[in-house]
């Protein structure tokens, strides 16, 4: 009796085992690609308005999920490296791109996708050089889901309160730390409750195009004209560090901790910052949530941004690109849900109306919906001065290391002439090793 | 014949009793190879090697560990790491113990007290961290309650590379000290009422009861909180994840923390693995010093 229950035990296990281990079939024919991209709510409100057309017409569904700005990034990195998959398609800052060719981890644009014969005639479409920095070996590996240049945000309503012209925004740094001083705003005990100038530096990436800007203005970048060393260890970057120092230490138009987290659309909406350096998608965003504070009414304006008076004018080009796994077992339709996105008339539209977010086909700037921007032809100007993001395959620990000397600079005060040679020295050791 | 004969059965039937045992065993045993001593031994080969995840591994030999011990990143943040530890574990231990002590009496609503003070344990770090981040605010934060009639409400707790581990640090004993205390009051309880008459009855009173009664006789459940708290708080992650980012200007990167953004982020899994290895050997040693120094002379 005790030998049969044991061997009924075995067989019980033996089969429960089997059952579990057994291929599971269900899924397999199941026309899907996934999308990982970034909780910015008006991209994820779009592509999901875009994605019931893609299914009616290819049959392929897509599963869309968005993740925290600040953890995306980190989380298709530790899923395609970890070999579980991952998602076919993703939207990210351009400066992955090159560790993700490094690795292998993307698959090149297939243009039939897009609807042309070759790679060249997708190119053709675009404006010219728009897409340089997205080839590799001669392989083009992303297309743009915005190439944001960075220009500048300000709150007319505070510059009228600080008795300030609402229409003659600062055009230097130096005007932005004078008007910067009048427009900051303390309570009874002296905290800072607004800036007058507010650095954005939310994720890692976000340092290069922000503060980080200031160094191309001065002729210099975080790396060499041949990503081999670090580009900044001069007094011209000196010049950049301690302006940022200023900014927070001298004369303190800046501050850390004015909310408990960092966003741009909360700080500038809900007037915790007088001025601000963002990309075009800043303003639909800020609408939607604050309605109150609009450029119609006059609640804030938009400028370039502002430049070193010695210097020479740029910005920084905050391009997000479409990116597909090289691991996906459907590239082509992944491709083709791209193609959907950005090539239908009605959803270039939806894109630029709705996000404003500029994808730079061929004529873009002529198109009618851009030619009603008011603020348009700022955010052109600055596109043609767009410096691209630093393009290494140890981009993220080079962002680490820019991360921890902002820290030093903004939380401890730490002055730039001790910081500059030690961010120098841990670019070159990284870029070496 | 009888006699010559049982033996063997009984043989049989004893190495049937032990087949038992090792098939009701082996889903233990299973499970600890497979969880526990395979990853191990896999993280051991894997910091052996230089490998980004993707790429095919290259063996390197001890490159990694001579790397470690030069790397003023993974010095400071085994500083960090110690700091937080014993940073949490002075505190943590003395206040457990104390609130268990107090607990321990006959005080009115005293349930309610042990709930409250349990409560924490339930949540989930992350959420505990969301809390913190708005008491910490330095612009209507509770934590201006405290700091503003000292004077101190300029004080950024988590902006400031000074003040961001404190911050931690009190953030942990909020959320563990319930945990603790439950232990310490389970071994309190456990304690005969007998044995504290007897010591009355020999003159003894107050510390002198403490010292000599309470405390030795705690000493199973003093090794098990030092040991698992010890474990707990050096390898504490989402808390710091969610509330500092490992910053200011890596003011809080624990070990975890650099771990985790060294292997993930940066792709260097040889490199991350031999830290982790690093890591697993003091945990050792410190627990088998704890176990040395407070195992039980009874």
């Amino acid at each position: 009796m005790t030998q049969m229950s044991r061997r009924s035990l075995m067989v019980g296990l033996g089969a429960a085992t089997s059952t579990l281990a057994a291929p599971r079939r269900a899924g397999a024919q199941n026309r899907q690609i996934t999308y990982w991209g970034h909780s910015f709510p008006t991209r994820i409100r779009l592509v999901n308005e875009m994605v019931p057309g893609f299914r009616q017409a290819t049959g392929v569904d897509v599963a869309h999920f968005d993740y925290d700005t600040n953890q995306n990034e980190l989380r298709i990195l530790t899923s395609w490296a970890g070999g579980s998959g991952g998602p076919d398609l993703v939207s990210v800052g351009d400066s992955n791109l090159p560790n993700y060719v490094y690795r292998r981890m993307i698959t090149p644009v297939d243009p039939t996708a897009f609807g042309f014969r070759t790679q060249a005639e997708l190119m053709a479409a675009y404006e010219p050089g728009v897409l340089d920095g997205c080839i590799v070996n001669g392989q083009l590996y992303g297309i743009p889901m915005d190439m944001a240049s960075i220009s500048m945000y300000y709150r007319k309503d505070f510059f009228r309160e600080a008795g300030l012209d609402p229409e003659r925004p600062p055009r230097t740094w130096d005007e932005v730390t004078e008007m910067g001083k009048a427009l900051v705003k303390r309570d009874s005990s002296g905290r800072m409750t607004r800036a007058g100038w507010s650095w954005l530096a939310r994720t890692r990436p976000s340092h290069f195009y922000y503060w980080g800007t200031l160094l191309p203005q001065l002729g210099v970048d975080f790396l060499n004209a041949n990503g081999t060393a670090n580009g900044f260890n001069n007094a011209r970057g000196l010049a950049a560090f301690r302006y940022l120092h200023d900014t927070y230490h001298g004369s303190r138009i800046s501050a850390l901790g004015l909310a408990p987290t960092i966003n741009p659309i909360d700080d500038f909406g809900a007037g915790r910052a007088a001025m601000i350096n963002a990309g075009l998608w800043l303003a639909p965003a800020l609408e939607d949530k604050y309605p109150a504070v609009n450029f119609r009414d006059g609640v804030y304006g938009i400028a370039r941004l502002p430049q070193f008076r010695d210097g020479q004018p740029a910005t920084r080009l905050n391009t997000w690109l479409w990116m597909v796994s090289a691991r996906s077992r459907l590239p082509k339709e992944t491709w083709q849900f791209v193609a959907h996105m950005t090539q239908k008339p009605e959803n270039r539209a939806l894109w630029l109306n709705q996000a404003r977010f500029m994808q730079p086909w061929k004529g873009f700037a002529t198109d009618p919906g851009i030619q009603s921007m008011p603020y348009l032809d700022t955010f052109l100007a600055d596109l043609r001065i767009g410096k691209p993001m630093p393009a290494t395959p140890k981009f993220a620990e080079l962002s680490a290391a820019v991360a921890r000397s902002y820290d030093r600079i903004s939380a401890n005060g730490d002055r730039a002439e001790q910081v500059m040679p030690d961010l120098a020295r841990d670019v070159d050791r990284l870029l070496e090793g | 014949m009888a006699g010559t004969e049982t033996p063997p059965r009984r043989r049989r039937g004893v190495h049937s009793q032990v087949g038992i045992a090792y098939l009701m065993l082996a889903p233990v045993l299973v499970f600890f190879a497979v969880f526990l001593i395979y990853p191990v031994g896999n993280a051991f080969w894997v910091s052996l090697t230089s490998w980004d995840l993707i790429g095919p591994q290259r063996f390197i030999g001890l490159r990694n560990y001579e790397r470690l011990l030069s790397d003023t990143t993974f010095l400071h943040s085994v500083r960090v790491t110690a700091y937080y530890t014993f940073g949490v574990l002075s505190i943590e231990l003395p206040l457990a113990l104390g609130l268990a002590i107090l607990l321990d009496r006959r005080l009115k609503a005293r349930g309610l007290y042990q709930a409250i003070i349990f409560a924490p344990v339930v949540l989930s770090m992350v959420v505990v961290a969301m809390l913190w981040r708005v008491v910490y605010a330095p612009i209507g934060g509770l934590a201006l309650m405290v700091t503003e009639p000292l004077g101190l409400g300029h004080w950024q707790w988590l902006n400031d590379s000074t003040l961001a581990m404190p911050a931690l640090i009190i953030t942990s004993l909020w959320k563990n000290v319930g945990y603790y205390m439950v232990i310490f009051l389970a071994g309190l309880q456990a304690i005969p009422s007998s044995l504290y008459e007897a010591a009355r009855i020999d003159g003894a009173r107050g510390f002198a009861i403490f010292r000599h009664v309470t405390l030795p006789l705690l000493r199973p459940f003093l090794l098990f909180v030092c040991v698992v708290s010890v474990i707990r708080t050096s390898q504490a992650f989402s808390l710091i994840y969610a509330l500092t980012g490992g910053g200011p200007a890596d003011a809080t990167k624990v070990l975890p923390f650099l771990i985790y953004e060294v292997g993930f982020g940066f792709n260097r899994m040889g490199y991350a693995s031999a830290m982790a290895m690093m890591m697993f050997a003091a945990l050792l040693v410190l627990t088998l010093v704890q176990f040395r120094l407070l195992r039980s002379r009874t």
